[in-house]
């Protein structure tokens, strides 16, 4: 047997194998057990041992060196195949993923929370106030005059003679002075109620968002100041407020807070958000009535002042959003929600 | 509030213009709502005095007169007139071609019947000065002719209009504006309008009538003067502008200059024909039960004892501060007047005017409180303008009777607590110069409040207010506060909120946002039960429509109705939730107001187990490890496929629900209280070892009867497997062959472990026995291998 020759051809053979399994088949041809290579193996003890050990080597080469042909040829078509696969193997990558359901969230809510981070931000502590409340707390506590117009059955729904809907959330600044002494940084937020005919700026159920902060040495500037950095934070870095004085019965000094128009800048045509005069109000709110402090135990007005201010959920969301109706936000519309969600 | 300019003028001069002086006015607390341009447009120069040099019948036209018309230039005017209330020699008001009319339209040199027409003779209608179009406006012949009739007449006024705060009835006036504008200005304000005539009547006033006061609580003053030769006719033309101008009617002279009064200074006056009052006697007094009396604008009225009237001896002659009786009317026959010159009780006025659905321009002033002291100043003007304008002789004397009159109160202010509460330091000139431009007057280092500003400004905080609205509120500067101590935080209630609020959206499952208030026929329509708490619904008393007239008591019905729209708009699958308050009746007399999480499933993919997944999924985020599911027995639930869990319910609509919201198909709803999954404090919460001992992991399957639920196996297993099992979960229910008939399998994944060793086989195998002999002695179960 030419041992050089069988080699060569049979390496020949494994390097043109096309594929696995036709490579198997040349490996059991030429290394398998029937193979004449490894019969010859099998036949050294035959030979005398002279010739034994020189044949041995040979024999034992070529099949180490076909075993290494095998081997590389079997790395090399594996590579091959999962090259091969791999080429194949392609999805339309524009298909659609597997879908999750994805709920969204309703603009109040986002809005309401965007705010309120904001004032946890400036160090306010947010809580809770009950939508039903009592005449104390929405109106005679807050300082509205026994004819106040806005305790009128007109404007304001009854439960009791002495229980309403509330009509704003400020009812919550004399229940957060009832339960501790000051220093309050308080925001709220909730519906509230009024007897409304609704429009596109008025719905009969409304939120509110409150703040109150009563500390030693507040200022009207630091009401300024507190409503300048909601007005930048929410509307924009670029934004400046304006106060305006005012009346409201449960803050004196009161104002109105503007804030400069978003609008104009962003396409500056003739602005119908702030109707040319670069200003948008926002809210209003104002420092603490000193007769407040006289229904709550714990608040000397020689002490302490502070500061209190109301805004509308509905209204900064319209504003933010370009909202043409603020009624659009209570129909639950699933295509109106899943644009802010 | 509306201000004809060239009014607001006559009180204090400025040469501000209009939208700077508006602004001011804003940043001062008036706030400007609008800056008006009322009459002739432009092109003012087009518009003359004029008087007629001839006038001839139009050869043409019967109805149509043929003018020359003098208006100064030496060049007379042809002018076609259709009125007939003149005759040559008349001074006449003109518009030449060119002319813009305040309705806008443009007058040209126009053929009338063919004749040319250069001009126009303008009537009070054509120039928006008054109602009266029957004839051209006839002026007072000591006008020169070619003077612009602007000089003469306020044929174009700016009007600022203003909002007032309810603080500020003493703003609701051209003079209250013009102290307000001085103050902002430091510009000098005028005296009050109003110079007392020489009194040229006969006798005295007791003479033409008595009065008294039988309700003082409701009437602290009441005065009254007395004219005679009265000539009732139309008011001048510059009275008739600036009635106009302010935004009311011009109706006579004797009208209109009680109006004048209301609308100079801020007094509703009223005037009664005295030969109409019986017995000329004016008796101030409550009404009568059920009294009826019809006011001007012709409506029947009943009263009852809480209106004020002024009567006669006989019957009430006008509703207190609201509106005259139609029968003491001032007519055009009238020759005595009396004018009253009141102050009515804001309250009860307010009230008044709401029960009777009468609102006026008196009435709105009434209702914030007037101040008793400018009865005299209405007297004045008032008087000062009858004698002028109506030909009227003023009787001698007023009645005027009032007990004592509340003085105004005297208010300190320190400096030190007017900077600690602004933030802004001002000087000693600043303060006295805003406070007395506004009429406070120094008093022993105090303030006199003046009386016009009595009720409104009592302590020291409305001084502050007053001396940083007019020192100018743009110099306080922005600063932030410290904020709490304890540093800023969501607070339990929020961080709740949003804890549910995330892991429903996280579900799959969009926020809503649904009403609070329900109407009466939502119980019926969820089958709940007469005796079910929820049907005893917190009702409103005075609900705006018949949809919202209760407080909900559930929050899943409003999310059935969103549902619904949304099906019908096409969606495939609607999912929603909402966090909100429902509203309970408690016995106190506020109603429970818990916070309550509620869900809706409907369209594709929706059914009791989809619902219960997401109920489940706040358990789990609340760590609620323990809560059971029993079969529901909600009225509104399918009997069948319904569980209570906590204090709530998940599960599909019943059927009937269902139609009643409008919903095909099965929907699924939930509902139970957050407070429920507030789960342990986040600090109660303690390490425990999970990962230094594997966990020992064992299936098993049990065949129970059918009526065996599955919870109640977990319940057994749970009870039965030892300190090591950490947890229990249903994996399969399997019926048929070869379980037997009326039996199911259901197969648990068991998991043992031990924070302090590795669990050997022969223990799991030991627990595993235990729970298989529990499972057959308590429930009947065999193992299925």
């Amino acid at each position: 047997m030419d041992v050089d020759a069988l080699v060569s051809e049979a390496t020949a053979r494994i390097e043109a194998a096309r594929d696995v399994a036709a490579l198997e088949e040349i490996r059991i041809e030429v290394l398998g057990r029937k193979a004449p290579l490894v019969q010859a193996l099998r036949e050294l003890a035959s030979l005398p041992p002279d010739e034994r050990r020189a044949r041995g080597d040979e024999l034992n080469r070529a099949r180490r060196s076909l075993e290494g042909v095998v081997d590389e040829r079997a790395r090399e078509l594996r590579r091959r195949e999962l090259e091969e696969r791999l080429r194949t193997d392609r999805v339309d990558v524009t298909l659609p993923g597997v879908r999750h359901p994805r709920g969204y969230s309703h603009l109040i809510e986002q809005t309401r929370r965007d705010i309120l981070d904001v004032f946890v931000g400036f160090g306010y502590v947010v809580v809770d106030g009950p939508e039903i409340d009592l005449v104390h707390y929405n109106f005679d506590a807050l300082n509205h005059a026994p004819t106040h117009p806005s305790r009128q059955v007109t404007d304001t729904f009854y439960i009791a003679d002495d229980v309403v809907l509330r009509t704003h959330t400020s009812p919550v600044q004399i229940r957060t002075m009832e339960a501790g002494p000051p220093p309050v940084y308080m925001a709220t937020a909730g519906r509230c109620y009024r007897r409304d005919t609704p429009d596109a700026t008025h719905t009969a159920m409304f939120t509110q968002i409150e703040g109150l902060v009563v500390d030693r040495g507040i200022t009207l500037a630091h009401l300024k100041g507190t409503l300048l950095g909601f007005a930048r934070a929410i509307f924009g870095a670029e934004r400046e407020v304006r106060l305006r004085p005012h009346f409201f019965p449960f803050t004196e000094p009161s104002v109105e807070v503007d804030v400069s128009c978003f609008n104009c800048a962003r396409d500056g045509s003739p602005c119908r958000v702030c109707k040319g005069e670069g200003w948008v109000e926002i809210l209003g709110a104002g420092m603490v009535d000193p007769n407040l402090y006289g229904y709550v135990d714990g608040y000397d007005p020689e002490e302490v002042s502070g500061f209190a201010f109301g805004l509308g959920v509905e209204r900064v969301a319209g504003l933010r959003h370009d909202i043409p109706d603020i009624r659009l936000l209570w129909e639950n519309d699933l295509r109106f929600t899943g644009q802010f969600g | 509030m509306r201000v004809p300019v060239s009014w607001l003028r006559e009180y204090v001069s400025f040469d501000t213009p209009l939208p700077e002086l508006g602004e001011l006015m804003s940043m001062t607390g008036t706030k400007l709502e609008a800056l008006h341009r009322r009459g002739v447009p432009r092109g003012l120069e087009l518009y003359r005095v004029g008087r007629v040099l001839t006038r001839e019948q139009h050869p043409n036209a019967d109805r149509l007169s043929l003018c020359t018309v003098d208006v100064g230039d030496g060049d007379p005017r042809q002018i076609v007139c259709g009125a007939s209330n003149f005759d040559a020699g008349a001074t006449v008001a003109v518009a030449l071609p060119g002319a813009v009319l305040p309705d806008g339209t443009e007058l040209r040199i126009a053929k009338l019947r063919g004749v040319e027409s250069h001009g126009m003779m303008l009537s009070e209608s054509e120039l928006d000065l008054g109602q009266d179009h029957a004839g051209i406006m006839l002026l007072p012949d000591d006008w020169s002719v070619g003077d612009a009739l602007i000089d003469h007449l306020a044929i174009a006024e700016d009007v600022l209009e203003f909002e007032i705060t309810s603080n500020r009835p003493d703003c609701q006036n051209v003079y209250g504006i013009a102290r307000e504008v001085s103050a902002a200005l430091d510009a000098d304000l005028g005296p009050w309008p109003g110079a007392e005539p020489e009194a040229t009547g006969s006798g005295s006033v007791e003479d033409h009538v008595t009065a008294r006061i039988d309700a003082p609580d409701l009437c602290p003053r009441w005065a009254g003067r007395v004219f005679t030769g009265v000539k009732v006719g139309p008011s001048p033309p510059w009275l008739k502008a600036r009635i106009a101008a302010a935004g009311m009617r011009p109706i006579s002279n004797v009208v209109d200059i009680t109006n004048y009064v209301m609308l100079a200074i801020g007094e509703p006056t009223h005037a009664f024909d005295l030969d109409k009052v019986a017995g000329r006697e004016i008796i101030v007094r409550r009404a009568r039960d059920s009294e009826a009396v019809t006011t001007l604008d012709g409506q029947a009225r009943t009263l009852d004892t809480d209106v004020l009237v002024i009567a006669d001896a006989e019957r009430p002659s006008a509703i207190a501060g609201l509106m005259g009786a139609e029968w003491s009317e001032v007519t055009d026959g009238t020759t005595t007047v009396l004018i009253e010159c009141a102050n009515f009780d804001g309250p009860s006025t307010q009230r008044s005017s709401i029960r009777l659905g009468l609102r006026t321009e008196g009435s709105s002033r009434w209702e914030k409180g007037l101040d008793p002291h400018l009865v005299p100043h209405a007297l004045a003007l008032a008087s000062q303008l009858m004698v002028a304008l109506t030909g009227a002789e003023l009787v001698p004397g007023t009645v005027d009777l009032h007990g004592e009159l509340p003085q105004p109160p005297v208010v300190g202010l320190r400096k030190e607590r007017l900077e600690a509460l602004i933030g802004v330091a001002y000087t000693d000139r600043e303060i006295e110069r805003a406070l007395t431009r506004l009429g406070y007057e120094p008093q022993d280092g105090r303030w006199l409040v003046p009386t016009w500003r009595a009720a409104d400004t009592t302590r020291e905080v409305d001084l502050i207010e007053e001396v940083m609205r007019i020192a100018g509120i743009e110099r306080v500067p922005a600063e932030m506060p410290g904020g709490h101590p304890g540093g800023g935080r969501l607070g339990e209630d929020e961080v709740l909120r949003r804890q549910v609020v995330g892991v429903l959206r996280g579900a799959g499952l969009t926020e809503a946002a649904t009403l609070t208030l329900w109407d009466a026929g939502v119980p019926d329509r969820l089958r709940l039960a007469s005796g079910d708490a929820r049907r005893d619904l917190v009702e409103i008393q005075n609900p705006m429509s018949a949809e919202w007239t209760a407080m909900r008591t559930l929050i899943f019905p409003g999310l059935l109705h969103s549902a619904r729209t949304n099906l019908a708009m096409g969606q495939a699958a609607v999912a929603m939730f909402e966090v909100g308050h429902v509203f309970l009746r408690s016995g106190e007399a506020l109603p429970d107001q818990p916070a309550r999480a509620a869900g809706v499933l409907a369209g594709e993919g929706a059914g009791f187990f989809e619902a219960k997944g997401v109920v489940e999924a706040l358990l789990a985020a609340a760590r609620v490890e323990t809560a059971g599911f029993e079969p529901a027995d909600e009225p509104f639930l399918h009997p069948g496929r319904s569980a209570s869990v906590l204090d709530g319910f998940v599960g599909e609509l019943h059927p009937e629900v269902a139609a009643a919201y409008g919903l095909e198909g099965t929907a699924a709803v939930f509902e139970l209280g957050v407070d429920v999954l507030r789960g342990p404090p986040r600090e109660e919460v303690l390490y425990r070892d999970v990962t230094s001992f594997p966990p020992l992991r064992q299936d098993i399957a049990v065949v129970v009867g059918e009526d065996v639920p599955a919870g109640r196996i977990v319940e057994v297993v749970r009870a039965s497997g030892g300190a090591e099992l950490a947890a229990v979960d249903v994996f399969d229910v399997y019926r048929g062959a070869p379980v037997p008939e009326g039996r199911k399998s259901v197969a648990l994944h068991l998991v043992f472990q031990s924070s302090e060793r590795t669990l050997t086989d022969a223990e799991g195998d030991a627990a595993r026995e235990r729970i298989v002999a529990a499972l057959a002695a308590e429930l009947g179960g065999e193992l299925r291998e």
